[in-house]
């Protein structure tokens, strides 16, 4: 098992990570969500040795591995946020030449190569140079090559920033697939809620350097149990109008959306009335009404008071 | 290790343009600065007879100018002289009359002083023979110098390099080369930085490569590229362009592979000390122009005066890499010669790469 003791790390005045006590067995999918800035980049350098806490321990299998990097290393397989690839070498170029220096020789490592070149579905094109594919092929060969010395745990950091939607579907289908298939230890991190839903066991939310929930999808979803989304759409914004619904007793939180309004409200409350009625004296129309359970979405919101991508 | 410094060659392989591109630079320069006398690096100095020489005269005197080494004389027109002298075709001219010589000049020349010795000592023998009035005596005198009762020889013993020896092709080839090699050499390790802005360079650490490993696959690509400009571009001037940088081949790339030392360790340096791989190609222009010309790569040193300027270019080390060099080919010194540029030039490799690695460990 990984896992982490209070761990802290100070950039002079910015604390990006704050206290974090984290846990990874084996074989599972943790999910760090958060938005940018949230620490979460940093977190996983910590756990992957790239960085030194200011304090706190990180532990594998009962071992600090801050004293001990070697240690873990090889069974980690990093996929960084940039791709850290040799773009003007080919796909079959790059994973050959980060396979040699995993030690990995022969035909053992052409195996290896077109393996994991089938995996990321790029092995009708590994002879073209990186910088000749898109942004969702440059990714799979980023993730290609953390897989090559067939690592215990993938540490995969946002490997879906910036591409179309169909490579990041090949992605998540990826990722799922090592982690079911092959049973790989999975830590995920991410600004979007539903990949996360989508492919972790367990997720943990981090807002300016704390983790602020934890716990599997639906006990996170618990937390907001006892309330319910009211997504109000308007003609027009009004502040008198929004006031008005933040001082009424039944509606918990109110914030603006691009289309209006998203309430939380108490679940045995009936506040529809009046929401009505004050839309009536503040001259406001209401063009649509959405009533929905909770998602990981507004669980951030609750804990935060912001949406994940603000 | 191994496999990151073939990396680079495959790298290189793809992108050759930067070495290329300076190499032809370095070419382009060494022709068109040092290509000027190509085949003959004589001196030329145009020469007028005012109309009291007569032809006799003008016969003797050339017979006399003809002694004198490594230069040549033409006989020119007064006006065509100063038009030529005005122009830069030439640094100076000579104007000489029966008992007197003048000089017509534009600017200073370290030569001027040579053939004004070499006049010297032409006009003091024929003006003593001009003084003689008897047949008689003249021939006792001629007799008598041909064959000297007392013979002075005189040696230069630790002055000798006071003599400045200047050699206008040699010194654009040795100029240019190690200057643009600084561009090769610190832009080679500016991949260094590119890598940790990519993250490629997390990918190394994480692997079982070391990171000393890391380092010196990249350090000695740099090594072996900026040795190899220069090799290749001494070895283009020596066969095609009939540059001569003499038989002692050995010590002139002992001479290069310290200076290429240096200059890596010094890239090192500028690397850890910039954040961005953007700031490094701001950098190295202004670092590199500054060192050739405070190290004496566009101009020899010896005709610099200031006591400041000459006391920075100890630190530079085209300094001492162009001191060696000239020293190997042009004064003829030995391997102990080159003891001091050398230690010197080691110094400021490990100093530089020492500072330079804790620098960029520390970010």
């Amino acid at each position: 098992m990984l896992e982490t003791t209070s761990l802290r790390k100070v950039y002079k005045k910015t604390t990006a990570v704050d206290d974090v006590n984290f846990y990874l067995k084996q074989g599972e999918s943790v999910g760090l969500l958060g938005p940018n800035g949230a620490g979460k980049s940093t977190l996983i350098s910590m756990i992957s040795t790239l960085l030194k806490p200011t304090s706190g321990t990180v532990m594998w299998n009962g071992e600090d591995i801050l004293k001990s990097p070697n240690n873990i290393r090889p069974i980690l397989g990093v996929v960084p946020q940039e791709i850290a690839l040799y773009k003007e070498l080919s796909a079959y170029e790059n994973v050959k030449f980060f396979g040699k220096i995993y030690g990995i020789r022969g035909k053992k490592l052409e195996a290896r190569a077109q393996e994991v070149l089938e995996l990321v579905g790029l092995a009708n094109r590994q002879k073209e140079q990186v910088q000749k594919y898109s942004g969702g092929m440059q990714r799979r060969i980023n993730i290609a090559v953390a897989l090559l010395h067939e690592p215990e745990i993938i540490i995969m950091d946002e490997p879906t920033v910036g591409i179309d939607p169909q490579s990041r579907s090949y992605i998540l289908d990826m990722v799922k697939q090592l982690k079911e298939e092959k049973g790989m230890t999975v830590l995920y991190t991410s600004h979007y809620m539903e990949e996360v839903e989508r492919l972790c066991d367990r997720i943990y939310i981090m807002d300016h350097g704390k983790v602020i929930a934890t716990g599997s999808k639906a006990e996170l979803i618990s937390i907001l149990s006892s309330e319910e989304t009211i997504q109000l759409g308007l003609d027009k914004p009004s502040k008198a109008f929004q006031e008005a619904l933040t001082e009424h007793n039944d509606i918990l939180k109110v914030t603006t959306n691009e289309k209006g309004l998203t309430l939380i409200i108490s679940k045995d409350s009936r506040p529809l009335t009046a929401i009505f009625r004050m839309a009536e004296e503040h001259d406001v129309m209401v063009n649509g009404i959405n009533i929905t359970i909770p998602s990981l979405e507004d669980v951030f919101l609750h804990l935060t008071g912001r949406k994940l991508r603000d | 290790m191994k496999d990151i410094f073939l990396l680079q060659w495959q790298r290189l392989r793809r992108r050759p343009f930067m070495v290329l591109v300076m190499i032809a630079m370095t070419s382009m320069f060494v022709f068109f600065i040092g290509g000027a006398n190509l085949g003959d690096d004589q001196l030329s100095i145009p020469v007028y007879f005012t109309d009291e020489v007569s032809e006799t005269e003008q016969a003797e005197l050339n017979e006399a100018l003809k002694e004198m080494e490594g230069v040549s004389f033409y006989q020119e027109e007064l006006e065509e002289m100063r038009e030529a002298i005005v122009l830069g075709d030439v640094s100076f001219g000579l104007q000489l009359s029966n008992d007197h010589y003048t000089f017509v000049r534009s600017t200073e020349n370290p030569y001027q002083s040579l053939v004004d010795n070499h006049l010297r000592s032409v006009y003091w023998e024929k003006l003593q023979m001009d003084r003689l009035t008897s047949e008689e005596e003249k021939a006792q005198v001629t007799a008598a110098l041909e064959n000297p009762p007392i013979v002075v020889d005189g040696q230069m013993g630790e002055s000798e390099q006071a003599v400045f020896v200047y050699n206008n092709q040699l010194q654009a080839l040795f100029g240019m080369t190690l200057f643009f090699a600084i561009y090769t050499i610190v832009f080679s390790l500016g991949e260094v930085a590119e890598e940790k802005q990519r993250g490629s360079w997390d990918r190394l650490i994480l692997s079982p490569v070391r990171k000393w490993q890391v380092y010196l696959g990249h350090l000695l690509f740099a090594f072996f590229i900026g040795m190899l400009q220069i090799s290749v571009v001494f070895l283009m001037f020596e066969l095609f362009f009939d540059f001569t940088i003499g038989r002692n081949w050995p010590a002139v790339l002992l001479i290069c592979a310290c200076y290429t030392l240096a200059i890596v360790a010094l890239g090192m340096l500028l690397t850890g000390l910039v954040k961005k791989s953007s700031q490094l190609s701001a950098v190295v222009p202004i670092i590199s122009v500054s060192m050739a010309m405070l190290g004496g790569a566009y101009w020899p040193l010896e005709v610099v005066n200031s006591r400041v300027l000459l006391v920075i270019a100890e630190v530079i080390p085209v300094k001492h890499a162009m001191e060696a060099l000239k020293g190997i080919t042009m004064y003829g010194h030995g391997l102990t010669d080159l003891t001091q540029p050398l230690a010197v030039l080691l110094l400021m490799s490990v100093l530089c790469m020492g500072i330079g690695v804790n620098v960029m460990e520390r970010r």
